[in-house]
């Protein structure tokens, strides 16, 4: 589903990214795991498109389309989902509306209908519900005044409503309650099926235990140092980055 | 004859006068920028409270338009005693002027020809140069001809056209390049408070690339005459450099304190000043820095207590003309009696000045119903990538507060004194040098009560 | 700037203006020019009773004072060729247009106008909660819904048939807000106005329909000087709604206009505008100016005054809607969207004077600068020393979308009472990057993550209009603003 070649991307002039390499598969649950600074969230942000994160080498194809010369908007139609580590606060700006607007541009990229507000309305709320999301929420501005762990239940709410394939989940974990966690890393493996794939972007192993993970990477310095199985991340939390890779000789 | 055409007329001989004798002997360029001021003060006149005059909205001057006021002779008589003035510290620089009228016994020693001449040549090879600006204009030093006048234009306002055309003594403070002086600059001005006397300070200062200073400007009185400070003060900033200004005024309960403060600021140069208006039965002051290059920083804070009938008027401007510059206003004022607050703030983003930062705060505290706050914080954007705000608060001491601190045994004006206090104490903990932040807390407690 | 957002800047800043077209109507008019027998004719006209005529002429004579002593008002941040007063035609009417009561009688090509305007003129839009006063130049041409408000008591007509009929009323209320010596246009105003709305709620009734205004300025070289005067009766209510748009015309035409508003014991009145006047090509050629003076008195206690409006058009718009808090336990709102783009400048603003005991007052407004647009906040919270335990909040916030435009806040407040709580808020702000990035990955296109976050930007004033204006103004701002998205 994704080929990534040789990535390499700059923030302000720095490079973070120095030729990554990574290949998921549908079905698969790719773990990324790496200290702080070492350019998982760039990584994250490179794929989606972010403005500042100039890519400056290498390829990354969606489905064998060039994902690169793709706008933000056209990569996430095509079913990239972005869930973001710290989601951004859009003041007066209702949550359904926005999402509605999102939901329904997505359909007519795919020539698909599109939901009137009741129709929407009734969705969302639907989902709203399996993610134990207060309703009144969704009426409130984009995350506008939300608590940490109510903007990551309502990233979650937005990938259920807008059914990605690729799913890219930057720090999901972070801010969260283990019981808050535990259910929207339920809520994400309900939705994930042969035809989805997860990118886990974390720090910690800790939410491997609730989506368990097909591949996971170590994240060094910009490159992928390490690649392995679920034991990977054991060992990640048991020697910590520095002697993982030491080990490996890197 | 209307009064302020008296007054007028008594302006015009005695600049006259002084031009024939205390001025006598002054360079040509000097002589000239003297005249010219005094031209554009005739043409101005004194700013009057009329409909659509902007800066004057809320402060009538015309106490001191109607007033003939003679340049303060030295008072012989005078005694002064120092002690209550000084600064908590074990080293300071003082020039002390009293009257208008430098006093050598009451200053530390100033620099002299050779270090004003060259501000390579510090005392002990880490002082500033902290002389008279009568004698950088008597030795010739370029510096003092090259900057004076170069930020407060006559041109801009009848006080400062005032000051010009009476300049005649003062400080002059020159930090060169690179030096980092830790002891703080004290320009003391003590007024004997003789009724209709006027002085006009100047005070020049210069602090070049990457150098670091405090300076506290102190305004002081020795009686309650209803005398006249119109003080101008210009201070150049050079790039990487860090000046901290503080003016201490505590003028006596008749006077009427005019003060204008100019500051340009170069490249990553940082400003902050504390202004404290405590004294005075009509102060006026207005600071405005330039920021003229990227990555220059100030901060402009003040605090203003009033009772009886005494009116304050604060203003703050900031002109950000480059990008990537920061500044921040905090103006506190406490209000008790008939007393009336002005604040006007602004800040101007010109256009190009993107990643501009400004931030403006006024509050008051209205302690008495006979009290009046004005407020006007303004923003002039014309960058799209800028984050401004501003906000405006008046109210009264907190209710909850009060009674807590009475529940505690705490009398009323105790009470209210604590919490006026309190509310200052943000603007005071702005100021870095712990000897000058000693002095003000000191008079603000002598000020307010509520016990030190 | 990304070449997106550079695109997305200019399209915005280029945006036609839509309702520029032209009704082809023989139209009765006086020369152009002011003077004593101008005023006289149009008094004549409308076959004025004395002591209005007497009442314009006072305000002629002191406006042509000010004019002689050259004293317009300089204070706003708006600069503009000297207005020349002789050359404006300060009356012009659609000929035989007299107060008409059925459809049938007016101007086919008239009632084609405000079809194409979208105002509800026809019969069966009767049915849609709306009672319309349509003003065509400096006349009212049509009132509709007059039977069902009779029955109500309440009093909706032009003011030229308030002063025929109402005498008593119009002469104790006209002028008790907003004298003919408030200022220079008010002044103006007094001496030529032609026509307006006149509303009076008799008491304890709730006006059961909107009541609703649409001025269209259509002949050359004319001005509009339309005079409004609304009172609301104890317990009384009353939501007026205002909407104006104008011809493209290369040379600037004026619009003064007067609008007074009393509300006595716990009245309240809601007024809302949507401006839509003709904002002048982007090069700053044409477009009205629109000089306005409104001010609500809340003259009874608990009385409730309210504006709302959204200003997209006219090539500059100074406009002060404000509150006389008179009444103790009054309450003055003012929620404000200016947009200017193109060369538009807008000063605009309110003024709330708190006199009463324990008034409070509320201002919201939201200025969004786009092209070389200039748009600028202007407000006084004026509290006076018995005005024990007056509340203001006041919070105006700055929108850029460029770098061509220019964003100010001007806001004084005056506190004479200890008791009073006086809180502005403000804060200038472009769209951020991060805002539109998150919009993008959700599917949005930078142009209509842009429409949304205005959108969001504005939505605090926005809901705050009747519903049939809310959605009026939304598209207004969406046609302004590139993007469809809502």
């Amino acid at each position: 589903m994704l080929e990534v070649r040789g990535l390499r991307a700059e923030v302000n002039g720095v490079e973070i990214l120095k030729g990554v390499d990574l290949s998921v598969g549908a079905g698969e649950t790719h773990a990324i795991m790496g200290p702080n600074g070492s350019g998982k969230s760039t990584l994250a942000f490179a794929l989606a498109g972010r403005p500042g994160y100039e890519v400056t080498g290498g390829e990354a194809l969606f489905d064998g389309e060039d994902l690169l010369a793709l706008p933000p908007e056209e990569r996430a139609r095509k079913g990239l989902f972005l869930s973001f580590q710290h989601p951004v606060e859009i003041p007066g700006v209702r949550m359904d509306r926005f999402l509605r607007a999102g939901y329904n541009e997505t359909r007519k990229s795919k020539g698909e209908a599109e939901l009137d507000p009741l129709q929407f309305d009734r969705l969302i709320r639907g989902k709203a519900k399996s993610f134990r999301m207060d309703p009144a929420l969704i009426k409130r501005s984009v995350n506008e005044g939300f608590s940490g762990g109510e903007k990551k239940r309502n990233e979650a709410l937005q990938m259920a409503a807008l059914e990605p394939r690729l799913r890219i989940l930057d720090e999901i974990d972070s801010g969260l309650d283990v019981d808050a966690l535990r259910e929207i890393a339920e809520g994400v493996a309900e939705m994930s099926g042969p035809d989805t794939a997860t990118i886990l972007v974390t720090h910690y192993e800790r939410i491997l235990a609730y989506l368990e993970p097909t591949h996971v990477h170590v994240l060094m310095d910009g490159r992928v140092a390490r690649s392995g199985g679920r034991e990977l991340a054991r060992e990640v939390e048991e020697r910590g980055y520095d002697r993982l890779t030491a080990g490996a000789g890197v | 004859m209307s009064a302020s055409a008296n007054s007028a007329t008594a302006w015009a001989e005695q600049f006259h006068a002084f031009e024939r004798n205390g001025a006598a002997g002054a360079p040509q360029w000097l002589a000239n920028l003297r005249r010219s001021a005094f031209g554009a003060f005739e043409r101005a006149g004194f700013p009057t409270a009329r409909r659509g005059n902007e800066p004057w909205k809320y402060t009538n001057v015309r106490p001191i338009a109607e007033s003939v006021f003679t340049i303060a002779e030295p008072n012989a008589e005078a005694s002064v005693d120092l002690a209550p003035y000084e600064l908590p510290c074990p080293r300071v620089h003082r020039l002390t002027f009293v009257d208008g009228r430098y006093a050598a016994h009451l200053s530390t020693e100033p620099a002299s020809e050779a270090e004003l001449r060259s501000g390579a040549l510090w005392r002990g090879g880490d002082g500033p140069v902290v002389g008279r600006l009568a004698d950088a204009v008597e030795y010739r030093v370029p510096l003092a001809q090259e900057r004076l006048g170069s930020l407060a234009s006559a041109e801009d306002d009848a006080f400062t056209a005032l000051n010009t055309a009476f300049l005649r003594d003062g400080a002059f403070v020159h930090v060169p390049a690179g030096a980092v002086v830790p002891e703080p600059i004290h320009l003391l001005f003590i007024a004997t408070g003789r009724s209709a006397a006027a002085t006009h300070p100047r005070a020049l200062i210069s602090a070049d690339a990457d150098s670091s200073a405090t300076v506290l400007m102190s305004f002081e009185s020795l009686d309650g005459g209803a005398y006249f400070t119109n003080a101008v003060t210009e201070a150049i900033v050079g790039p990487g450099a860090n000046l901290r200004l503080c003016a201490l005024q505590r003028e006596s309960a008749g006077a009427f304190h005019i003060a204008s403060t100019r500051i340009r600021q170069a490249r990553g140069s940082r400003v902050s000043s504390v202004v404290v208006d405590l004294g005075g039965r009509l102060s006026r002051r207005e600071i405005s820095a330039a920021l003229e290059e990227p990555g220059a920083e100030v901060s402009l804070c003040g605090l203003y207590y009033g009772d009886g009938e005494r009116h304050m008027d604060n203003r703050a401007f900031v002109d950000h003309a480059a990008p990537e510059a920061t500044s921040s206003e905090i103006y506190k004022g406490v209000l008790d009696g008939a007393s009336r607050g002005v604040f006007c703030g602004g800040a101007l983003a010109r256009p190009g000045a993107q990643k501009t930062v400004a931030r403006q705060t006024n509050k008051t505290l209205l302690l008495s119903p006979g009290a009046e706050a004005d407020s006007q914080p303004k923003l002039e954007i014309f960058a799209d990538d800028v984050s401004c705000t501003h906000g405006s608060a008046v109210g009264q001491p907190d209710a909850d507060a009060l009674f807590y601190l009475k529940s505690r045994g705490i009398g009323a004006d105790a009470a209210l004194a604590l919490l006026a206090r309190g509310f200052m104490s943000e603007v005071i903990a702005a100021i870095e040098d712990g000897a000058v932040r000693q002095r003000v807390e000191d008079a603000v407690a002598a000020r307010l009560g509520g016990g030190a | 700037m990304t070449t997106a957002t550079n695109r997305a800047v200019r399209e915005l800043a280029e945006q036609s203006y839509q309702y520029g077209w032209t009704t082809d109507v023989e139209e009765e008019s006086v020369p152009p020019g002011l003077n004593e027998d101008i005023v006289r004719w149009i008094s004549a006209r409308k076959g004025e009773p004395e002591w209005l005529l007497e009442w314009r002429l006072r305000a002629f004579r002191h406006f042509m004072t000010l004019l002689d002593d050259a004293r317009l008002p300089a204070w706003a941040n708006v600069s503009h060729p000297p207005v020349d007063f002789q050359a404006i035609r300060y009356y012009a009417a659609p000929k035989a247009a007299a107060e008409l009561s059925s459809l049938d009688e007016v101007d086919s090509e008239i009632l084609r106008t405000y079809e194409k305007l979208g105002i509800p003129l026809e019969e069966q839009k009767r049915l849609s909660g709306v009672a319309v006063d349509a003003i065509f130049d400096s006349v009212s041409v049509m009132t509709t819904a007059k039977e069902t408000l009779a029955k109500y008591g309440v009093i909706f007509s032009s003011v030229s048939a308030a002063v025929q009929e109402h005498p008593d009323l119009v002469r104790k209320y006209l002028g008790s807000v907003v004298p003919y010596s408030d200022n220079f246009y008010a002044a103006l105003n007094a001496a030529v106005f032609s026509d307006g709305s006149f509303v009076y709620i008799p008491p304890g009734v709730r006006c059961p329909l909107e009541l609703s205004t649409y001025f269209r300025i259509n002949a050359q070289e004319s001005g509009q000087f339309e005079r409004t005067l609304i009172i609301a009766d104890k317990g009384a209510y009353a939501s007026y709604l205002e909407g104006c748009s104008a011809p493209m015309r290369d040379e600037n035409q004026l619009h003064a206009a007067v609008v007074e508003l009393v509300a006595l014991d716990d009245a309240e009145i809601k007024y809302a505008t949507i401006q839509n006047w003709y904002p002048g090509d982007e090069n700053g050629k044409g477009g009205i100016y629109n000089f306005v003076t409104k001010r609500g008195k809340c003259a009874g206690a608990r009385s409730r005054i309210s504006w709302t409006q959204v200003e997209t058009g006219s090539a500059i718009t100074w406009k002060y809607p404000s509150v006389i808090l008179q009444g103790d336990g009054s309450t003055g709102e003012f929620y404000s969207v200016a947009l200017t783009k193109g060369r538009q400048q807008a000063d605009t603003g309110t003024k709330m004077t708190h006199i009463g005991k324990n008034t409070s007052s509320r201002i919201i407004s939201k200025g969004i600068s786009a092209g070389r647009g200039n748009n600028t906040y202007r407000g006084l919270v004026k509290v006076l020393p018995n005005a024990e335990n007056a509340v203001n909040y006041t919070q105006c916030d700055s929108l850029l979308i460029g770098d061509q435009c220019g964003a100010h806040t001007v806001p004084y407040i005056e506190a004479q009472n200890r008791s009073a709580s006086v809180e502005h808020e403000a804060s200038t702000t472009r769209v951020s990057e991060d805002q539109i990035f998150y919009c993008q990955q959700r599917g949005l296109t930078r142009e209509a993550a842009q429409s949304v976050i205005v959108n969001g930007f504005v939505r605090e004033v926005v809901k705050r209009l009747p519903l049939e204006f809310s959605v009026e103004a939304d598209r207004l701002l969406e046609v302004n603003l590139e993007g469809t998205v809502g």
